[in-house]
């Protein structure tokens, strides 16, 4: 077998248990076969093995609790911020003074990672080998779910063909959409992504985290709701009237 | 009762001894059937008879044939000499009688 065809093979199988990785391309490499068969005998191993990892419940908890239902939630504190920072950034009127603007943000900005840093522990927790799947349904529900929204509600339109200004009527629109519905290109999106992936494939490569490690996230998980509840509060008072704007007035009722 | 494919691993694994591990084990079935037998079958079916106390593996030493990677090694268990004997008396059983089994096909 050429080398760039054991390459190959050596990609793939990283899929599978190190232990058994090894086995398996041993196997392959006495029994001589060319690369074709031998794609399909270590392919055949690994939807085995997903497969297998699947009739578990620990998978489908992490699938459905973080990345459909916890996603979901985090996604629109991450759109929050987003929009936050934007308005921030272009220096837009709100009732709150800049220090109490910038403490709201750090505040918001602190609740999406430890949040996102939650939610990747649960994820390599529970899902084992199976994380390559929960942690991508994860990634596009957080990063997508608000653009999904706004298409569903009819405010961004992606074709048509009357006027030829939708999204995806000219290449560079098309282009556009994919980079931002597949990278974190945000402030937003990388303090979501990163702690989550860095978290994951931690939980991921120790495997069994010990009794530390697990009252970590129950630690995060309380420090994440005093910090959305300072950044409410500090939202409620500036509607209420009661904190002057940047430029030191009341903003009018 | 064992399934059929679980009874040719035991039997390949038994007729090896001390030399059966996953690449040896799958040329003596694909020798026995005359039918390819897929990687995934054979570390799937293995897991199982593990599992249920009939086998038992480790690992082997790396062999420089295999690019220095270990081998799975297998030994059938007394329980799995058990299953593997009730699996054939219940199949000899069943094909009393019968035109197939009457005139024995010869092994070459």
């Amino acid at each position: 077998m050429m080398r760039s065809g054991w390459l190959f093979l050596s990609v793939l199988a990283r899929a599978l248990e190190p232990a058994e990785r090894d086995v398996v391309l041993g196997d392959l490499a006495e029994s001589g076969e060319g690369v074709g068969p031998a794609t399909r005998h270590l392919l055949g191993l690994i939807v085995r093995r997903q497969v297998g990892l699947w009739l578990a419940w620990r998978p489908w908890l992490a699938l459905l609790g973080v990345s459909c239902l916890a996603a979901v939630s985090l996604s629109r504190i991450v759109y929050r911020l987003n929009v936050d920072l934007h308005k921030h950034a272009a220096g837009y009127a709100t009732s709150l003074t800049a220090g109490q603007e910038v403490a709201f943000l750090v505040l918001l900005a602190g609740a999406v990672t430890v949040w996102s840093w939650t939610c990747g522990f649960v994820l390599g927790a529970l899902s084992g080998r199976a994380v390559w799947l929960t942690w991508s349904v994860f990634y596009f529900v957080v990063l997508d779910s608000a653009f999904v929204r706004f298409v569903l509600m009819g405010n961004i339109v992606l074709r048509n063909p009357r006027t030829h200004e939708a999204v995806l009527d000219s290449l560079q629109g098309t282009l556009r959409l994919l980079m931002v519905t597949t990278l974190p290109l945000s402030l937003a999106g990388l303090l979501f992504a990163f702690p989550a992936l860095a978290e994951t494939a931690t939980v991921v490569k120790w495997r069994q985290p010990g009794n530390r490690q697990a009252a970590l996230p129950r630690h995060s998980v309380f420090q994440q709701g005093k910090l959305i509840r300072h950044a409410d509060r500090l939202r409620r008072r500036s509607r209420n009237g009661r904190l002057p704007a940047r430029d030191g007035r009341f903003p009018p009722r | 009762m064992l399934g059929e494919f679980e009874y040719l691993l035991l039997s390949a694994a038994a007729r090896l001894g001390e030399d059966a591990y996953g690449a040896a084990i799958r040329r003596e079935i694909e020798g026995a059937t005359k039918r390819r037998c897929a990687v995934g079958a054979l570390y799937t079916t293995l897991d199982r008879l593990e599992a249920k106390g009939l086998v038992t593996t480790w690992m082997g030493d790396p062999t420089p044939q295999r690019g220095g990677r270990p081998k799975r090694m297998v030994r059938v268990t007394a329980k799995g000499i058990q299953e593997a004997k009730g699996f054939f008396r219940a199949v000899s059983r069943a094909s009393r009688g019968l035109s197939w089994a009457i005139d024995p096909v010869k092994v070459p």
